[in-house]
């Protein structure tokens, strides 16, 4: 992952040309910034652009979460419609019901004879299909169109249906489950977790990722 | 771009040298050890149309039916004056693929990008998106909404 670098006269052009399109958000502890975020309003939408986090404090304090819980809160408050979030760390998103809204891209080689030629390579070299979140997700979403084929064919009752675990299917990792972890101030979540890490291990067992 | 005197279209054309198919890592190392020597194997400047905050919005006066192979046209040209060999649509959502059959006709592919997510906000408090997000979900549902394509 590469990280783009925002200097002072970025943000402070960005406040002076679109002051009504551009919202900064801050979050300090204790006076210092711990969390930034820019996020752009047009046509009942907020974009969520650019976040930055002090990594000394983010992963214990579960700061994505409450920037993501934040900026939320404000664009309901404020009747927004849509919230649209730039992509990729897509698991926590959809964990929130975030849907995703895929793009094309389309390209061309200008050289006739070289174009056939490109056309049939770039279809293996697409980017979706070497990043390993997108691949992940791909990789979760055979798995349950299998799981839900099977499910019809089988005669067995048993088979979840609709259940949990095919939210917490999206669970892979050590990492997720921490994000699991969001506190809101009540137990929603922390039982969220409990039930996910337990459901998964049966959805595991049964779908055998 | 104007056609028999009338404007068309108001639409921005980005140069850009970028190293092809960042994403896979062979190839990314490969290009890196070859930049080391002083050759850019596998960068390329690219011609980029389209809509560069990816909400489908062309900046035509005229319908995307009408537009795509009219800034397809001018865009190739735009790449052909400064010597540019890649051209390039960027990040037009895959509802408005009809729009862009043109394209197909023209010999363009059509790669799927990264997707942004949305989320729709019909909510009256953020508690009740977090009880949303708890709620059971179909899997049929669940897998039709993590669908890249």
């Amino acid at each position: 992952m590469k990280f783009e670098k925002l200097t002072k006269e970025y943000l402070a052009k960005l406040g002076q040309l679109m002051p009504e399109r551009v919202r900064f958000f801050i979050w300090r502890l204790d006076r210092r910034i711990i969390a930034f975020s820019i996020c752009m309003v047009h046509d009942g939408t907020i974009y969520d652009e650019y976040l930055g986090l002090d990594y000394s404090v983010a992963l214990d304090l579960h700061l994505y979460f409450y920037t993501l819980r934040d900026i939320l809160r404000w664009a309901i408050n404020h009747r927004l419609t849509f919230y649209c979030s730039s992509p990729l760390n897509y698991d926590p998103k959809l964990h929130l019901g975030c849907d995703l809204a895929p793009l094309d891209l389309y390209v061309r080689h200008t050289q006739p004879l070289l174009n056939p030629i490109f056309s049939r390579v770039v279809k293996f070299l697409e980017p979706t299909r070497h990043d390993s979140d997108a691949a992940e997700i791909r990789q979760r979403r055979r798995t349950l169109r299998m799981t839900t084929q099977l499910a019809r064919t089988s005669s067995d009752t048993r088979t979840p249906n609709r259940s949990l675990p095919f939210r917490a299917a999206m669970c892979s990792s050590l990492s997720t489950l921490a994000m699991c972890q969001w506190d809101f101030g009540n137990a929603v979540f922390r039982l969220l977790e409990r039930f996910s890490i337990l459901r998964l291990d049966r959805a595991d067992d049964e779908v055998r990722f | 771009m104007k056609m028999i005197g009338r404007l068309h279209c108001n639409h921005s054309f980005l140069p850009v040298k970028t190293l092809l198919f960042p994403q896979v890592r062979g190839l990314h190392d490969l290009s890196r050890n070859c930049a080391r020597t002083g050759h850019t194997f596998l960068k390329s400047r690219v011609a980029l149309a389209g809509c560069l905050v990816g909400d489908g919005k062309m900046g035509t006066m005229e319908s995307d039916e009408t537009a795509a192979p009219l800034v397809a046209e001018a865009v190739e040209k735009y790449a052909g004056s400064i010597g540019i060999r890649l051209v390039g649509f960027k990040d037009f959502p895959a509802r408005t693929r009809s729009a862009f059959s043109s394209l197909y006709q023209a010999g363009y592919s059509r790669v799927t990008g990264f997707p942004p997510l949305i989320l729709d906000l019909n909510f009256a408090s953020f508690e009740e998106v977090r009880d949303e997000a708890t709620k059971p979900c179909d899997s049929e549902e669940f897998a039709s909404k993590i669908s890249f394509r």
